[in-house]
Parts: structure tokens; C-alpha cells; sequence
């Protein structure tokens, strides 16, 4: 089992994606159009987003100004198979957490980007952090997550590396021997 | 995705071959013997995931840590021989352990003392020609292999000195008949 990245791509891109699938578009974030600040919304279909879509090239985008989604917490994350979810390789203390927003997003399998993330400087050597999103920018992420760090010369943690455990299909078997072998 | 274990090398080997094998894409490099220890496998009939789950350990200063549970099926001795013989003479051999060096030759295995319980070997009449089946039996701690093998084995032809001990005959007499 290779990596597992299920929510890898930006929050723009992947809710660019959703809105492609649902209007069979080809929309591109940033050409077509950009999109407002996300706000809370909810209705009986679980959504809990609301966000404006502010086109950029006169009529080219033609569907409603505003779109109603589900951003899911990030700590959803913590529901993937054990091992998916890695340590931060961090630096020497201190650090901001949007200085090491590729290490965090390696760990996650995630896209995430510095502005979605709330930063803090980080001053002492902890067993774990938690990661706040900034939910009143994030367009693809709502809560927090408990990131756990790994430090220079600590080693890599089995599950890290060791994915796909469960052996069957690759599988011992013996080819059994043929006669005058 | 090809994967061909090599069951002449040694179990725990065989066994991180596989994980190897499973495992290419997230590892940067393969694990060997001595980066990792397994605890003793546990055998669990009717799981879907394999026969068998053990617990794959990082060792001290392997630069790993912690562990993983693994599954797989290990393989039944009794499939072993396939269509090659499953009959060995007793030579000297006094005890299972005495033949596996012939029994790994012949079928391209290494069963090691950490494979399989070493019992006697049967015991034979002293009549020649004679057949006994014997059975190895696979320990339960094995890395590889399960369940058990039955093979033959033929006594040692019988030395004519052991069997004709009376080499000076009281001769034939011929008794002529009478009329």
C-alpha cells in the first residue's frame, strides 16, 4: 500500500473540484474566479459552510454567487489506518508552525497552506502539538489536530514504514517441488 | 505484484522478504535481521487477514522505533514435497533432526531446529525391506511453516552376518532310499 493521501491538494483546489463535479465544469480557482472568505452555515444536509465565489471574467462563471459545502474537521484524519498519519520531522526549537507548514503537511498527507493554519512559535521540546486551523480562512478545514513531533536523530517509527501489514496476498507459498527437480 | 520467497534462507529471512516485498513503496531501505525482532507468532485459525499475526519489533539503534502487527499465512509443511519422493533410507539416523539436512537438500528448504519438534525415528524389526512413516512436526513458534509432514522412512539393508549367524552348517546328508 503506497502512502495514503486521501486529502492531499489544496483546500481552493479540492473545493474547485467539488464544484466542477457538481456543475460538470471546468473551472480553475484564480482564472474563473476567487472565492470569499468562508463562513459558518448549517442546514439538515450536514453543510456548514457557506462560501462566495466572486467571478473574474465577466460571464464565464455562471452559477450561484454562493456555495453551501461541508468543511470537515481536521482531526477526521485521525480516523485513517494507524501509520498514515506521520510524526513532524521538526527542527531545533524555536520555530513557527508556518515555517514548517511542508513538514506538517508531509506528516498529514494535506496541502495545507499558511494562511489556513492559526501559527504560533513553538519554544520548547514537547511530546505533541496541537495545530489550530484558522477557520475564518481555511476553505477546506475546520478544528485542530494533535501533531507529534520527531526530532533530529530520533528514529522512524515502524508504522511509519511498514504500511501494508497484512501479508496474505503477497503471501508465503510454497511453489512445491516437481519431480527429478 | 511478483513475489517469489526464497525458502533455503533462514526464516526470519523468509519472513522480512515478504514485508520487504509488501512494504517497497514507504521504505526507503529494506529491513534486515538485524533491524527488527519478531515476538512469537500466534496462530489464528478463520481470520481473513492470514493465519497468523506476530509483532515485528524495532531493535535497538536500528534507527526505527516501536512496532507493527503483522498477518500472514505461513505455510503447511505438508506441502512440502509436492511430486518429488517422500522416501528417505535411515543410514545412521537416529532422529528427525539427523535427516533434515537431506530433507532441506532434497525440496530447497532450510527447516532449522527453530522449525520443527525433533523426535526419534522409528524404530525398526530386524527384517529387511521394511517401511515406517515418520512425521515432522512444525513448532508452533516457527516464522514459516505450520502443521506437519509425514515421510517414509526404509530401514538399512540387513547385514547377512546379523541374520546368519550359524556359518558352520552341520552339512547335507544325503540319505539314499531303500528299495
Amino acid at each position: 500500500m503506497p502512502n495514503l493521501t486521501p486529502y492531499s491538494g489544496t483546500s481552493a483546489e479540492r473545493l474547485v473540484s467539488m464544484i466542477n463535479t457538481d456543475n460538470q465544469k471546468q473551472f480553475v480557482v484564480g482564472v474563473d474566479f476567487a472565492f470569499g472568505s468562508p463562513q459558518s452555515y448549517s442546514d439538515a444536509e450536514g453543510r456548514n459552510t457557506a462560501v462566495t465565489v466572486q467571478p473574474l471574467e465577466g460571464d464565464a462563471v455562471a452559477f450561484p454567487e454562493t456555495v453551501y459545502y461541508e468543511r470537515l474537521n481536521i482531526s477526521i484524519l485521525n480516523n485513517l489506518p494507524d501509520g498514515i498519519i506521520k510524526e513532524v520531522v521538526l527542527p531545533v526549537v524555536p520555530f513557527t508552525l508556518s515555517s514548517v507548514i511542508d513538514r506538517i503537511n508531509t506528516a498529514l498527507g494535506l496541502n495545507l497552506t499558511t494562511d489556513e493554519i492559526v501559527d504560533k512559535t513553538i519554544t520548547t521540546v514537547e511530546d505533541s502539538y496541537t495545530l489550530t486551523i484558522n477557520e475564518a480562512t481555511s476553505l477546506g478545514w475546520l478544528g485542530s489536530i494533535t501533531l507529534y513531533p520527531r526530532w533530529p536523530g530520533d528514529p522512524i517509527p515502524l508504522k511509519e514504514v511498514v504500511l501494508t501489514r497484512n501479508l496474505v496476498l503477497l503471501g508465503l507459498t510454497f511453489p512445491g517441488t516437481a519431480s527429478g527437480d | 505484484m511478483a513475489y517469489t520467497p526464497d525458502f533455503t534462507k533462514a526464516p526470519a529471512q523468509i519472513l522480512i522478504d515478504l514485508i520487504n516485498s509488501a512494504n517497497s513503496a514507504s521504505l526507503v531501505t529494506a529491513l534486515t535481521p538485524e533491524l527488527v525482532t519478531f515476538g512469537a507468532p500466534v496462530a489464528q485459525a478463520g481470520n481473513a487477514n492470514g493465519d497468523t499475526n506476530i509483532t515485528m519489533t524495532a531493535a535497538a539503534g536500528s534507527g526505527y522505533s516501536g512496532n507493527v502487527s503483522l498477518n500472514y499465512n505461513r505455510v503447511p509443511m505438508s506441502s512440502i514435497p509436492g511430486a518429488k519422493s517422500t522416501v528417505y533410507t535411515q543410514g545412521s539416523a537416529t532422529k528427525i533432526s539427523d535427516l533434515i539436512p537431506e530433507i532441506n537438500a532434497t525440496y530447497g528448504i532450510n527447516l532449522t531446529a527453530d522449525d520443527y519438534e525433533d523426535a526419534a525415528l522409528p524404530v525398526f524389526p530386524n527384517q529387511p525391506h521394511d517401511s515406517l512413516p515418520f512425521t515432522i512436526t512444525a513448532k508452533s513458534t516457527s516464522l514459516v511453516w505450520e502443521g506437519s509432514l509425514t515421510l517414509t522412512l526404509d530401514n538399512n539393508d540387513v547385514p547377512l552376518t546379523s541374520v546368519i549367524t550359524t556359518l558352520n552348517l552341520p552339512g547335507l546328508v544325503y540319505t539314499a532310499p531303500t528299495a
